[in-house]
């Protein structure tokens, strides 16, 4: 409701603009469809705010990575080192984990309980496959010397890369949590705010890892 | 967030917030549909992506802003179908804080690379030498230059015998191990003298044998006339004779000796010949150039059949300054280079010998310097073009 409307004293403050048969509800000027909005929608654009935050943070690695991915100091490059094999496994892995992580919150609104539980324990089998790959893809570099230490190419890199393998695995464990809450709690309006946040994290990493398989892996190779 | 707008439930608004009401089958189907339609067009543009990469068809300069668009095409597709970040009513809160968002990380990204584009700029301008002058003072000099990259160590290979060669089998940049033949030259004359030598060896072994044999004879003979004449029962004039008649036998046999020494010595230089026939690499290497073709016919004491480079083995470069830049640089002064082979590499190597060039270009003293610097990945091969920078402080 809107200072507009409070003045032309047509608004009932009592009832909070929860009555959809308002006839000023389609006709507000305010941002949202009228009335205080509800908490699903407060709670996601918090949410939405911290995850924007989260992409700031990235692109400031993502532009040190831009800057020093020249700096090889006599060390590997990256057209050296990246097999793209793995770097397409690991995108279709994720892929398919941001699919079926927006079935579980499909799932989750929609009370179905083998449909979430399943939908959320596929997100996560997906999710540690891709963990697993890139896990080993770091340990094989630095097995062959090419560590963080070795050049600020490589320093950029593990650290670009790193702290998005970092993020997914805090999402596997909060998803864990939302599995076990869920289990717990129910489909409590609570509950499903924390697992719409959790969605939009999981789809979140899923937009960061597509400006890193870009700009890295396959930017390394085609220049 | 959400593109689910509460329409036809039944219940007391104010019973559930809206937006917090179980999902009804319509809006399931709705939202699975999303799903599957964000799933496709990211898979799609996912493949597209990979598959440029590493195409050849398109012009190549075009491959990374192909990559950015499909980037941003595919980040689009994840906000509208899987966060759900929408122009409905809903979402104008988002698509502002979006927008702001996307402001920032354009800022920090352009002003980043702006910044560090101009920076590098202004330290690397391509020019013969660069001068820069520090806040400090300090003055740092570089000097480049250019020179193609030799083996340190090179062991050429060539042929002991002559004659006509009959099959080559190392090239430039063969690997080649200790041992392994790289040509062979016709072997046929020297089996032919090795066996003539063996035949003559062995009919100077029988003749010895049987002038042995004779000696020894001549000699019981001796030894018998000489009892028999103890009892005056034979001429000394006999006596005198068979004497001679044995010295003349031993004579000869020292003389056969001689003949078997001669010949076996002959029969081992004929072997010899015959096994150097076979070309062999001494070491284990590249064949840095070869010399020879099939069918040439090759003296002893021509120039080397090949050129073979040592494994591991540091290289060299030689390259041509001029001789006012070569007085700042000292032995074992820093050299760093790169190859057009691998433009993002940059190898380095030490100054080992300068020296003033016989040549002066365009009337300018120049001096040569040789870099030396190790291979230890063996990417550096005899023939690169290097091009070479060195930092003077």
């Amino acid at each position: 409701m809107t200072t507009l409307e409070a003045a032309a004293g047509r608004t009932d403050p009592h009832r909070l603009g929860h009555d959809r048969e308002s006839p000023y509800r389609q006709r507000t000027l305010g941002h949202a469809a009228g009335g205080p909005v509800s908490k699903r929608i407060i709670t996601g654009y918090g949410f939405w705010i911290f995850l924007l935050s989260d992409i700031i943070m990235f692109s400031a690695f993502f532009a040190t990575y831009a800057v020093l991915v020249g700096d090889t100091a006599g060390g590997p490059t990256g057209r050296e080192l990246f097999n793209l094999r793995n770097v397409g496994l690991e995108t279709a892995f994720l892929l398919v984990s941001s699919f079926t992580c927006g079935l579980a919150s499909i799932g989750a609104r929609a009370h179905s309980r083998p449909w979430f539980y399943g939908a959320m324990a596929a997100t996560f089998v997906f999710g540690a496959a891709f963990l697993s790959i890139e896990v080993r893809e770091f340990a094989s570099m630095v097995a062959q010397g090419a560590g963080p230490t070795r050049s600020a190419f490589l320093s950029a890199f593990f650290t670009l890369v790193g702290c998005h393998g970092l993020h997914i695995t805090a999402g596997l464990l909060w998803l864990l949590t939302m599995m076990a809450q869920v289990f717990a709690k129910g489909y409590r309006a609570d509950i499903l705010r924390r697992m719409l946040c959790f969605s939009l994290f999981w789809h979140a990493l899923d937009i960061i890892w597509v400006a890193i398989f870009t700009v890295v892996y396959l930017m390394a190779v085609a220049l | 967030m959400s593109h689910f707008e509460p329409t036809s439930q039944p219940m007391h608004p104010s019973d559930t917030a809206p937006g917090d009401e179980r999902l009804d089958r319509e809006e399931i189907a709705e939202g699975i549909k999303s799903y599957l339609i964000g799933l496709g067009l990211a898979t799609l543009l996912t493949i597209v992506s990979f598959f440029i990469s590493g195409t050849t068809l398109v012009w190549e300069p075009s491959i990374p802003v192909a990559l950015v668009v499909l980037a941003i095409a595919q980040m689009g597709v994840h906000l509208a179908f899987f966060l759900h970040i929408t122009t409905g009513p809903d979402n104008v809160n988002n698509v502002m804080a979006l927008a702001f968002g996307v402001l920032i990380v354009l800022l920090l990204l352009a002003g980043s690379l702006w910044i560090m584009a101009n920076m590098n700029h202004n330290m690397a301008s391509g020019g013969e030498t660069m001068q820069m002058q520090l806040e400090s003072g300090l003055e740092i000099h570089a000097v480049t230059a250019t020179g193609v990259i030799a083996p340190a160590a090179t062991t050429p290979v060539a042929a002991r015998v002559p004659g006509v060669i009959t099959s080559v089998r190392c090239d430039a940049n063969t690997q080649v191990k200790a041992g392994e033949p790289c040509a062979a030259i016709d072997p046929g004359p020297y089996k032919i003298a090795a066996d003539q030598s063996e035949a003559d060896l062995k009919s100077a072994e029988a003749q010895l044998e049987r002038d042995k044999a004779n000696f020894a004879a001549k000699k019981a003979a001796l030894e018998r006339q000489e009892a028999l004449s103890k009892r005056r029962a034979i001429s000394r004039k006999v006596l005198a004779m068979s004497r001679k008649s044995v010295e003349a036998a031993q004579t000869q046999t020292e003389q056969d000796e001689t003949k078997v020494a001669a010949l076996t010595a002959a029969l081992d230089t004929a072997k010899t010949n015959l096994a150097s026939t076979e070309i062999l690499s001494p070491i284990d290497g590249t064949v840095v150039s070869r010399n020879v073709e099939l069918g040439q016919t090759v003296a002893a004491d021509s120039p080397p059949l090949f050129v073979i480079a040592t494994d591991l083995a540091p290289i060299h470069i030689e390259a041509t300054i001029s001789a006012q830049d070569s007085r700042a640089i000292k032995l074992g002064t820093k050299a760093t280079f790169a190859v057009p082979a691998f433009p993002n590499r940059q190898f380095s190597g030490t100054v080992t010998q300068i020296r003033p060039s016989p040549q002066t270009n365009e009337h300018v003293a120049t001096t040569d310097i040789v870099i030396r610097a190790p291979n230890p990945d063996l990417l550096l091969k005899p023939g690169m073009q290097a091009t070479i920078k060195i930092l003077i402080e």
